[in-house]
């Protein structure tokens, strides 16, 4: 049989480990077959393959060193730093985050955790991003630097095919290379994928690109990648721009929308989003991408009637499903957002959130007997935070059927799985000033305090309590800082008139 | 003089009616009311350097032309300066801080040339034409005979110290309130309690032959007609004292005490209506809060509690209104009954009223946020938005402009504004339009989502099968407390958790690291919430890696005192045999007794970017590209 062909079939049936096998052993025979070569590129590739569109987590190092100025005071709805805070629904009515859960970056959680929700904003302090106690709730630690991570990427792959480096990309003749098309491509992935040297890469882009008289779109777009990975985004912005002038490709458009995100011009991604759905009426990843767009100013309206758009395109779309039923749950009709969850489960999806999330539309629809059902469920599946939630929403289930005792057990043991959730803290706070011990509630809402500062209820919980024992001062101190983390708090705004009146009094 | 730099070119006398006042500004309403060209800027001086009260400006006629100065006492600078049209025509040195001024007529001469008077201390200085002219001093305090005696006493030998001190005890307890002693006997038993004998000594050795002589100082002082209600009409001079006295005084008579009110407090404030030879009203805003109402030299019964600190009192003889520093002016009738209230945006700073020919009961209010406010009685009729907080404003004729309002802000600088001749002076329609139009707040309809046809479905299902439903949910129920105990059982047994408290003590710990790596400092605290003490702690540092290396992994604690947070450092090292793999460091704290820990805190290591040689294998899992989770929150639980 022809090794190349069967190297071929063993390519297209995705057997790449076999494949890359045979290429090297034919290779070693004659290093010069470039059928070869070429086989052996792609397969590696294949196997190193990362789908980077979803990959844009901030890194510390960018955020604290980045050098993209943007301006320090943006409008609000136009800065992922500062969303919009209320929008009109279709009603004129206002519609809040009031009741609903904030993550770390101030925004109402979506229901689907994207890797940028995690990622601290700008504006934060040096020693809070340096320290890693600092209520940082994703369990992993992050990288330092975003090249450093690819890096990373790169040996880790590495370590798993046993150092055996195919091509030495800095000894290599790109311009010999540059003018074989095929085999260009081949090595461009390889170098961006495989070996995660984009100053290389950009080299051979930036020549294949000269040669192709500046007219090939996908040279222009791995070119935007190199610059994307070097940090340059203005440079990449460019590339990105101009491929998509010579051929507009979702890839592409996604890619550049990546680039504006990261830049915090969430507008202009938009806008780029709904340039390129003109061409692709029915791309998924586009909708959904704008609709995440929606999510980050905070535009949930928005981003919900994309949801249901791509609900009706692909009826299992795992993101857009979830985010709906968060919706749903937190608009106080619950029994809608159990069915989402249902179909979630029926789709396949197995996992403690969805659970726990079926059980909490459960108990709120009033379908009791599945509640605690769901719960155990939750419970055998979970693994470190998401135990932690559990266990918290078990609590709330506690308070909800007004076993105080079991929803103490409940919130310590959340707090004795994941040390830094704030929120067991909080209701930890709460119980125990209902039992009267004033000294540990406090306690307990500063430990709160300290390990999410972007949570309002313990600040105002503080002043709650500062009030009560007549330390007027700390009471409107802890007041406005609740208002500082959530502007429309009307129970901070009654407590601070309140106080006012006592203040002003003689 | 820093004011001349800004008024060059303009002919004294002359005012720059210029620019209309156009300024941005905060409330919608005060936007509305900003198109409207009420006011004229006639002159601004931002470096005027001006820091006095509503109190100490006035406008008067100080030299007799019918062309009005402006005068301003400045305590800070103890100066007095005067301004005619946009010139600073004149500054005099004063001796004292000055309290308070006030312009009046005093004699009965043709030409009309008013007494410009400056309180300081006990003391009030004339000023005529602009030189001194007289200074008035309070009456000596009188005290008892008693007290003398008692000082007689002590100058003749015929008293002991010790003696004087019991008897001067005796005589302060006579008067509930203490205050009818002098400085000097007060002093005597202050010293009684804390100084030496000798000391003692040598205050009485110099109080020796030396009668009793106390002044008290001057609050506050205000002018009313004689007779008649006209401008340059004879006037006499109403003085509050910090000894609760409010004094009549006739400048014509050598500014001799006609006739003395005692007040149960110390005035703040005087406004008085009417003249004193026909029937006048003054009303006295006491230190005390509460406003007391003088007529025809008589205190009377009516007393109005005002519950919050006043700021300003404006009498007219329609109404009465007293600003106060919950930002509400309230009004009150003749009577004394409570009519209206204006709630304010921010604390208001001063208060002065005016009318003119066209409105009268006009009142001006200068608030904390930079907003002069304009009310005609209760109804808003026009703002103007400043930058700055106001200080005090002068509403009057100034030069030979009949309605001026004369500003200065916190920051000294001095704007004067004209009425325009025009104006009108109207709530506007679209306030009242506005007072129409809101909604009372129960019939905005609530947000509430629509009935679901799951919902009701759902419903109809418990309702069919309530029971079972029920006895399931129990049943679910006592499991779920008993594997809830079980897992809260193993929490607290293995000290898993920052939190540990037992019957005498509660501590909590929190760890973190601090680094970019490969070095690192741990840093954690422990602090004692209990009541009592802790003793003889051990924490214990573990971790698994072996490339971590730490500089101190035990720490014996020997106290934990309450309520104060220690915190205990070590550096750590990252060697390259760490791995990718991410490190958990874990802090355990137990006591000496016991070898289970009694609580943990644990710290993630931040991965090292470095170059790796070891084989250990990579975990994907960390780097997942969207792991499909949901975010599984349930709303917070808040206390209300």
């Amino acid at each position: 049989m022809d090794p190349l062909w069967l190297a071929q079939s063993k390519y297209r049936r995705r057997k790449y480990q076999e494949c890359v096998e045979i290429c090297t052993e034919n290779l070693h025979r004659n290093p010069y077959d470039e059928s070869f070569w070429y086989l052996k590129c792609r397969a590696l590739t294949a196997i190193d393959w990362l789908d980077d569109i979803e990959l844009d987590d901030d890194t510390l190092g960018d955020q604290l060193l980045d050098e993209n100025a943007i301006a320090q005071m943006p409008r609000p709805g136009t800065s992922m730093n500062r969303p919009a805070t209320g929008m009109s629904t279709a009603a004129g009515q206002l519609r809040t985050r009031t009741g609903r859960p904030v993550s770390s970056t101030g925004r109402p959680v979506s229901g689907f955790a994207r890797p940028t929700s995690s990622a601290l904003r700008q504006g934060t302090s040096l020693e809070r991003a340096l320290g890693t106690a600092g209520g940082r709730r994703m369990m992993t630690a992050r990288p330092v630097t975003g090249s450093g991570r690819y890096v990373r990427l790169g040996t880790a792959s590495m370590l798993e095919h046993c150092g055996d480096s195919f091509i030495d990309s800095d000894k290599i003749d790109i311009r010999k290379y540059a003018k074989k098309p095929g085999l260009a491509r081949a090595l461009g992935d390889y170098m961006l994928y495989v070996d995660h040297n984009p100053k290389r890469a950009l080299e051979l882009c930036s020549h294949s690109t000269k040669l192709t008289d500046y007219r090939d779109w996908w040279w222009k777009e791995r070119l935007g990648k190199c610059y994307y990975q070097l940090g340059m985004f203005r440079d990449a912005e460019k590339q990105f721009l101009s491929s998509q002038k010579n051929c507009c490709t979702v890839l592409a458009t996604l890619d550049l929308c990546k680039v504006y995100m990261k830049m915090d011009q969430p507008l202009k991604a938009l806008e780029a989003f709904e340039k390129s759905l003109e061409k692709h009426k029915h791309s998924i990843s586009l909708i959904l991408g704008m609709s995440r767009c929606h999510d980050s100013v905070n535009n949930i309206e928005e981003a919900l009637t994309l949801y249901k758009q791509v609900v009706q395109l692909e009826p299992s779309n795992v993101e857009a499903l979830a985010c709906l039923a968060n919706d749903h749950f937190y608009n106080d009709q619950p029994e809608i957002a159990l069915r989402y969850y249902r179909r979630l489960l029926q789709m396949g999806v197995n996992n403690a959130e969805i659970w726990n999330n079926v059980a909490l539309c459960c108990f709120y629809s009033s379908q009791y007997d599945m509640t605690i059902h769901c719960f155990e469920k939750a419970l055998a599946l979970a693994v470190d935070e998401g135990m932690a939630d559990v266990w918290y929403n078990v609590g709330h289930i506690a308070i909800a059927i007004g076993d105080i005792g079991l929803a103490y057990q409940a919130f310590k043991i959340a707090v004795s799985v994941d040390a830094n959730h704030a929120e067991s803290y909080n209701n930890l706070g709460v119980l125990e000033l209902k039992r009267g011990s004033f000294e540990q509630a406090r306690s307990n809402f500063q430990v709160a305090e300290r390990i999410a500062p972007h949570l309002h209820e313990p600040k105002y919980n503080s002043a709650l309590i500062a009030f009560d024992a007549g330390d007027y001062e700390e009471s409107v101190e802890m007041a406005n800082n609740s208002l500082e983390a959530f502007p429309e708090h009307e129970d901070s705004k009654d407590l601070l008139q309140q106080l006012d009146k006592i203040l002003s009094l003689l | 003089m820093a004011a001349e730099a800004s008024t060059s070119g303009q002919g004294p006398g002359e005012m720059n009616t210029g620019t209309t006042e156009r300024r941005a500004s905060g409330g919608s309403d005060a936007a509305k009311f900003n198109e409207q060209k009420f006011w004229l800027n006639a002159f601004t001086d931002r470096v005027a350097n001006i820091y006095a009260r509503s109190d100490c400006i006035c406008l008067c006629d100080v030299f007799g032309d019918h062309d009005k100065r402006l005068v301003v006492v400045d305590a800070s600078q103890k100066k007095l300066k005067l301004w005619k049209g946009t010139t600073l025509e004149a500054e005099l040195k004063l001796v004292d801080n000055p309290v308070a001024l006030c312009s009046v007529y005093g004699d009965n001469s043709k030409k009309r040339i008013p007494a410009l008077c400056v309180a300081a201390g006990p003391h009030i200085y004339i000023y005529r034409n602009l030189r001194a002219y007289y200074k008035f001093t309070l009456p000596d305090l009188a005290f008892s005979d008693k007290e003398k005696q008692v000082w007689e006493g002590l100058a003749e030998a015929k008293l002991s110290i010790e003696q004087a001190c019991d008897q001067l005890v005796v005589l302060r307890e006579e008067d509930p309130q203490g205050g009818n002693l002098s400085q000097r006997s007060n002093q005597l038993i202050a010293m009684s309690l804390s100084a030496g004998r000798d000391d003692m000594q040598s205050f009485v050795a110099k109080a020796k032959g030396v009668g009793i002589h106390e002044q008290t100082a001057i609050t506050c002082i205000c002018s009313i007609p004689k007779s008649v209600e006209d401008e340059g009409s004879q006037e006499s001079l109403l003085v509050g004292t910090e000894n609760g006295k409010l004094h009549v005084i006739d400048p014509v008579k050598n500014f001799e005490i006609v006739h003395t009110i005692d007040l149960p407090s110390a005035p703040v404030q005087l406004a008085a209506t009417g003249a004193i030879n026909v029937e006048y009203k003054v009303v006295v805003l006491g230190r005390d809060a509460k406003v007391y109402n003088v007529v025809d030299g008589q205190l009377t019964s009516h007393v109005l509690d005002l519950h919050t600190s006043p700021i300003a009192i404006i009498c007219s003889s329609k109404f009465m209104a007293v600003g106060c520093m919950n930002k509400t002016i309230y009004f009150y009738n003749l009577a004394g009954g409570l009519v209206h209230n204006i709630y304010l945006p921010d604390h208001l700073t001063c208060m002065e009223s005016f009318s003119t020919e066209h409105y009268s009961n006009m009142i001006t209010v200068g608030l904390k946020n930079g907003e002069i406010r304009m009310y005609n009685e209760i109804l808003l009729c026009s703002v103007i938005k400043l930058k700055e907080p106001i200080r005090a404003l002068k509403f009057g004729r100034f030069g030979r402009e009949d309605n001026t309002l004369v500003v200065t802000t916190s920051s000294g600088s001095l704007d004067i504004k004209i009425l325009a001749r025009a104006a009108k002076l109207k709530p506007s329609a679209a306030t009242s339009k506005l007072l129409q139009e809101q909604v009372p707040e129960q019939d905005v309809p609530l947000n509430i989502p629509k009935k679901t046809r799951v919902y009701v479905e759902q419903t109809k299902r418990e309702r069919e099968k309530a029971s079972e439903m029920h006895k399931g949910f129990q049943r679910d129920l006592c499991k779920l407390r008993l594997s809830t105990a079980r897992a809260y059982v193993k929490s607290i047994t293995s000290g898993q958790g920052p939190i540990w408290s037992s019957s005498e003590a509660s501590i909590i710990t929190n760890a973190s690291i601090f680094g970019l790596g490969p070095d690192f400092k741990l840093e954690f605290t422990l602090e004692n919430n209990g009541m009592k003490a802790l003793h003889d702690l051990r924490a214990t540092i573990t971790f698994k890696s072996k490339g971590i290396k730490l500089e101190r992994s035990q720490f014996n604690i020997s106290t934990l005192l309450p309520s104060v947070q220690y915190s205990f450092l070590t550096n750590l090292r990252c060697t390259s045999s760490v791995g990718t793999e991410e490190q958990q460091l874990k802090v355990l704290i137990s006591r000496q007794e016991s070898c289970v820990p009694i609580l943990s805190a644990i710290v993630k290591l931040p991965v090292v970017d470095q170059e790796e040689q070891d084989q250990e294998p990579f975990q994907q899992a960390d780097f997942g590209a969207s792991h499909h989770g949901m975010d599984s929150k349930a709303d917070m639980l808040v206390m209300g």
